[in-house]
């Protein structure tokens, strides 16, 4: 079967988009030990880029590879585009 | 795991059998080169440009002709230059393998120089010929992880899948070179120290990464989905896997514990930083076999140690088909995960350390 989202590590709370991916779609997320959840688009989503897998609060860091890469500047819903306009790179410990 | 490697009178242990042939100095580079023509399968390598003395480069010229993938070597220099040809075959010679050196200007010049050259090399050759093998396992090799040529497909499907292998390589007694230019590094401190086996390497590695700030992602990065410099650093990163890091590369000296070590440029040793280059100066640390992964392709591999080609590009490995020994692209279809393609990588540089030839050996891409 052909898997539309790719999560890096457990620990990540966003998945990457191996496919451009429309509002409205509900597309499979695996997840630790073989778990699936549907998460359900709220925005588009482009190849490559990244959709949250479950609620960040503003100032919460984006977790993938099972690492910090940047911090939220807004509240971001599961389902929504995680990219510039949402993160920053500064904040974090050098 | 066993296989079979070549011995050499230093007690190394190598999986390739090469005759070196190594110019000094730009001057030496044509007659070396028509040396190396005369024969099937020599590696060419040395110093491009400028003769003045520079201590890296001279210890990266001994370094790559003292490996143990070298099984004999031919040093070829004028005769002016400040790196001296027979002092880097002194030095080489400690290994105890065959060392032969032509100076030009002293033999007479082109045609002599080749023809002396060419006699020597035929001889070693010869003789190298006949040297035993002996069994070799996984904790007697050292594998280089370098990133060429990225896209945003090299973070998601090539380096965790080399991420993965580089794992599996050091639960079987291994040791893996993670390769990253200074760049890469900058505001990894901490995620690096975290990992670190004890405090000393921790703050070696913090002290490595200390950086003014976090620079910008390029237009392209972000068009493809990369957001924040840590994501495109971590991304080049994770080839290294997720084991503990030992330490650092010291110089061009192969560690003496076996583990994970980050691995860059010494300073002043390369000639640009180009993919050949940090092939090279994989090499020149002691690795026997690179793996490089590539998400817009490339076609080069590198002297001594054997290149592997990880692509997880769909389009690249399409286009560039006949350079990829591992097509890591079913990640990014979606029709195979990190870990199954990390796996055949795994399974493809033991192939390789057994003789399996790759891509860019095969095709002749020996770049220096």
């Amino acid at each position: 079967m052909r898997k539309r989202t790719l999560v890096l590590n457990d620990r990540d709370n966003v998945a990457s988009a191996l496919t451009d991916l429309q509002p409205g779609e509900q597309v499979p997320v695996f997840g630790p030990a073989g778990s699936v959840q549907q998460i359900q688009l709220r925005q588009a989503v482009p190849l490559g880029h990244k959709l949250a897998i479950q609620a960040i609060g503003c100032g919460e860091v984006i977790v993938k590879y099972g690492m910090p890469i940047g911090l939220a500047t807004q509240d971001i819903k599961a389902g929504e585009h995680v990219h510039i306009h949402n993160v920053t790179g500064e904040g974090m410990d050098a | 795991m066993e296989f079979l490697g070549y011995p050499r009178p230093d007690g190394q242990i190598g999986v390739r059998n090469h005759l070196a042939i190594i110019y000094t100095v730009e001057c030496a580079k044509v007659v070396a080169d028509r040396i190396a023509r005369q024969f099937q399968g020599t590696q060419l390598f040395g110093r491009r440009t400028g003769c003045n003395w520079s201590k890296p480069v001279f210890d990266k010229l001994v370094a790559l002709g003292s490996h143990p993938n070298v099984a004999g070597v031919l040093v070829v220099g004028f005769g002016c230059e400040y790196i001296e040809a027979t002092d880097i075959s002194a030095e080489i010679a400690k290994t105890g393998k065959p060392v032969e050196t032509v100076m030009i200007r002293a033999s007479g010049g082109t045609l002599k120089s080749i023809e002396l050259g060419s006699r020597l090399v035929r001889q070693m050759m010869l003789q190298i010929e006949t040297l035993p093998r002996q069994k070799m396992t996984t904790s007697d090799l050292v594998v280089g992880m370098d990133c060429s040529g990225s896209d945003a497909t090299s973070g998601l499907a090539a380096n965790p899948a080399v991420g993965v292998a580089s794992d599996l390589l050091i639960e079987a007694g291994a040791t893996v070179y993670f390769f990253n230019v200074w760049q890469e590094l900058l505001g990894l401190g901490e995620v690096l120290a975290d990992r670190a086996i004890n405090a000393e390497v921790a703050e070696r590695l913090r002290e490595r990464c200390r950086s003014a700030g976090n620079p910008p992602v390029s237009l392209g990065n972000q068009r493809g989905g990369l957001t924040t410099y840590r994501e495109k650093a971590v991304g080049a990163l994770c080839k290294g896997g997720t084991k503990p890091i030992t330490g650092i590369v010291e110089g061009f000296r192969r560690p003496s514990k076996p583990g994970l070590y980050l691995q860059e440029f010494v300073e002043g040793s390369n000639e640009g930083e180009s993919d050949p280059q940090c092939a090279m100066a994989m090499a020149a640390g002691g690795a026997h076999i690179v793996v490089e992964t590539t998400g817009v392709g490339t076609v080069t591999g590198g002297i001594i140690a054997p290149v592997i080609k990880v692509c997880g590009n769909p389009q690249t490995c399409a286009l560039l088909v006949d350079d990829i020994d591992i097509d890591a692209s079913p990640i990014m279809e979606g029709e195979a995960d990190v870990v199954e393609i990390g796996a055949l990588i795994y399974r493809e540089v033991l192939a390789v350390a057994d003789g399996r030839l790759t891509v860019t050996e095969i095709l002749g891409h020996f770049e220096d």
